[in-house]
């Protein structure tokens, strides 16, 4: 589902150019539930950029479900993304004057789904927000933020969510949750790659991977 | 969900900002429709300034007139009818003549059908010894208008001097230290002063007036007259030639002499005054331009600055409104929206920001316009009215003026929204 070959990226900062990412290698198979550790500024959230089509890498390859997006047009990207790729942040991103239902529809504006409402409403009923429907993000509590954001992400049947420290934020009941919708997707057939400090995170993935200074450094 | 879904809502969750941006564009579109509502409002009243003056003038003309017509009896357009026989230069040097015609030719005149002559006056006049005072004076015969048959009755110039009754020059009543209702005996005939006259500076000063028939028995010339007076023929500019055809038709055996430099005179008279007045609302007419000028350079100034203040206050806003929301454009742009959405979102709200703000504006003008208007103008309550004022075309250009305002204001700022880059702003935040 994800390949990432040989990806190297630098970036120029006030004391010269970094070097973030170092021929680091790695894949995700659907059904497979990939967690990636490291220390801060080891280049985890960079590599999860460029898995997402994000953030172009210096040096490599990037493959999602066998294309490259970095080789079309931005719109074309911008399409391929809406179609394939789930996101879920640490910091939620939703948007804050949209109730839980819009926020969840907030794709469909740009991906054609069958039953828009129904779906999401489906969706948000599965993370028992049924209560939530019509709040906005300010009403909630940050672990039902982040369930929204796990909505919103899965409401494109993506192959592929990306979830850059999705429970940094959440208690651990709330943290738990959240891997265990992660589990049930990629139990599902879809494939997770999550970078992640939280070391609760293995006991859910399939793989683990270190990162450490831009390099994969160990696989478990 | 469409992008209009979008703009709404970020518009209900951020009001105040939204509302800020509305205020602003009314403001500019108020100035500018105020503005060309309060010099509406000038014109208008301008407009009913130069009336009010004309009719001013018109009334004023017509008063004019009538002193002129009372004041001039003996200027005006008037014409002497003699006796053909009469030597002018004897009438010009007696100032009356010593030929007479028969009285029934002022009755020919009055049944006739000229038109040009409003006012007969026939009458006897000799310079005399007055016996009983051993004095000269110039006795009038005088009967009063006769009334032309065949034309509108007017008002008569002249009122009759009543059988057995005298009037008197300033001179005569003064050396005599007569006053009205004495008795006086002339030529042995006791008479009653009817009216003394004030000084006139003249003959008159030395004029008595009797009736014409009491004239013409002192005088032994029964039935006679030595002149006809017509007075005010036609209008002050008539042609004399036609006056004088005409009389002669009707009179042959008669000559007729204008009375030409005290028509002139009067004529004169009217045309300065009314020069002057025309020459008064012409000064008016300027003083309004003036002051219109000054107004339309102030309010243009007025207007430019507003505008520009606030385009540059819509564009801060609009910054603003990018910065506040970068977390959403990364994520939006992370799950595929794309640049032109992006755009699209910021630039709909401008036009909405237009929209709105053009039409508060557009309302809050027009009161202010009306209201400052009527006000500084000191005008009638009601002189201005939304309907006299209200221009179709200036609502409709400031509609469709303002969201494009808006949109240039907030063009750059939607343009960095639209090109920011996700990756960024994800890492950021």
């Amino acid at each position: 589902m994800l390949e990432l070959k040989q990806i190297s990226k630098i970036f120029s900062g006030p004391q010269g150019p970094v070097r973030v990412l170092s021929e680091s290698c790695l894949s995700v198979k659907p059904g497979e539930f990939v967690a990636v550790h490291g220390p801060s500024g080891c280049g985890k959230s960079t590599m999860l950029l460029i898995a997402g089509g994000l953030l172009a890498p210096g040096k490599g390859k990037v493959l999602i479900d066998g294309q490259d997006p970095y080789k079309m047009a931005p719109n074309q990207r911008c399409g391929f993304r809406a179609g394939k790729l789930g996101f879920v942040f640490q910091q939620f991103h939703l948007v804050p004057y949209l109730t839980v239902l819009e926020n969840v529809l907030t794709i469909a504006t740009v991906n054609r789904i069958e039953n828009p409402s129904r779906r999401a409403k489906e969706l948000i009923s599965h993370f028992s927000l049924d209560h939530r429907m019509n709040h906005l993000p300010s009403q909630l509590s940050t672990g039902e933020r982040q369930r929204v954001a796990l909505a919103r992400a899965l409401f494109n049947n993506p192959k592929l969510i990306l979830a850059d420290e999705p429970t940094g934020n959440l208690d651990e009941k709330n943290a738990a949750m959240v891997f265990e919708y992660l589990a049930e997707f990629t139990a599902n057939g879809g494939a997770v790659l999550v970078v992640t400090h939280d070391v609760k995170a293995a006991k859910y993935a399939h793989r683990t991977v270190h990162l450490k200074d831009g390099k994969v450094v160990q696989e478990s | 969900m469409r992008i209009w879904r979008f703009v709404l809502k970020e518009i209900l969750y951020r009001k105040l900002g939204f509302l800020l941006g509305v205020i602003s564009i009314a403001a500019a579109v108020g100035a500018l429709v105020g503005a060309f509502t309060m010099l509406k409002a000038h014109d208008i009243h301008t407009e009913g300034i130069l009336e009010e003056a004309s009719a001013q003038i018109e009334a004023t003309m017509a008063d004019l007139n009538e002193d002129m017509r009372k004041a001039t009896l003996r200027l005006g357009f008037n014409v002497v009818i003699l006796p053909a026989e009469q030597d002018l230069g004897d009438w010009y040097t007696e100032d009356y003549g010593t030929k007479c015609m028969p009285e029934d030719y002022v009755h020919k005149l009055a049944q006739s059908t000229i038109v040009t002559v409003k006012h007969l006056l026939p009458s006897l006049q000799q310079k005399i010894k007055w016996p009983e005072t051993k004095r000269t004076i110039i006795l009038v015969g005088t009967r009063g208008e006769v009334p032309n048959m065949h034309s509108s009755p007017v008002q008569p110039l002249i009122q009759p001097v009543p059988e057995g009754t005298i009037v008197l020059g300033h001179e005569l009543h003064q050396s005599l230290e007569l006053s009205e209702g004495d008795s006086v005996r002339l030529m042995g005939t006791e008479f009653t002063v009817h009216k003394c006259h004030e000084e006139r500076g003249s003959k008159d000063d030395i004029t008595a007036w009797i009736h014409l028939s009491q004239a013409q028995k002192l005088l032994d010339k029964e039935g006679q007259i030595n002149a006809i007076l017509a007075l005010e023929c036609a209008c002050a500019w008539a042609d004399v030639d036609k006056v004088r055809s005409e009389i002669m038709t009707i009179l042959p055996d008669t000559q007729v002499v204008e009375k030409g430099g005290q028509a002139l005179a009067r004529a004169e008279a009217r045309v300065s005054a009314k020069e002057a007045q025309v020459a008064a609302l012409e000064q008016d007419k300027q003083n309004r331009t003036w002051l219109r000028t000054s107004r339309e350079s102030f309010a243009s100034r007025l207007v430019v600055i507003v505008m520009a203040a606030s385009l540059i206050w819509i564009g801060f806003l609009a910054f603003s409104n990018v910065r506040e929301r970068r977390s959403e454009i990364g994520i939006l742009r992370a799950i595929g929206f794309r640049a032109g959405q992006i755009l699209a979102i910021f630039v709909s709200k401008a036009v909405v920001m237009g929209l709105l703000g053009g039409l508060v504006g557009i309302a809050a003008g027009l009161y202010t316009g009306i209201t400052i208007g009527a006000n500084v103008d000191q005008m009638q309550a009601g002189a201005v009215t939304l309907s006299n004022v209200a221009d179709l075309r200036l609502a409709i250009l400031a509609v469709v003026l303002a969201p494009f305002l808006c949109v240039v204001a907030s063009w750059i700022p939607s343009m960095i929204a639209a090109g920011q880059d996700p990756a960024d702003i994800l890492q950021q935040e």
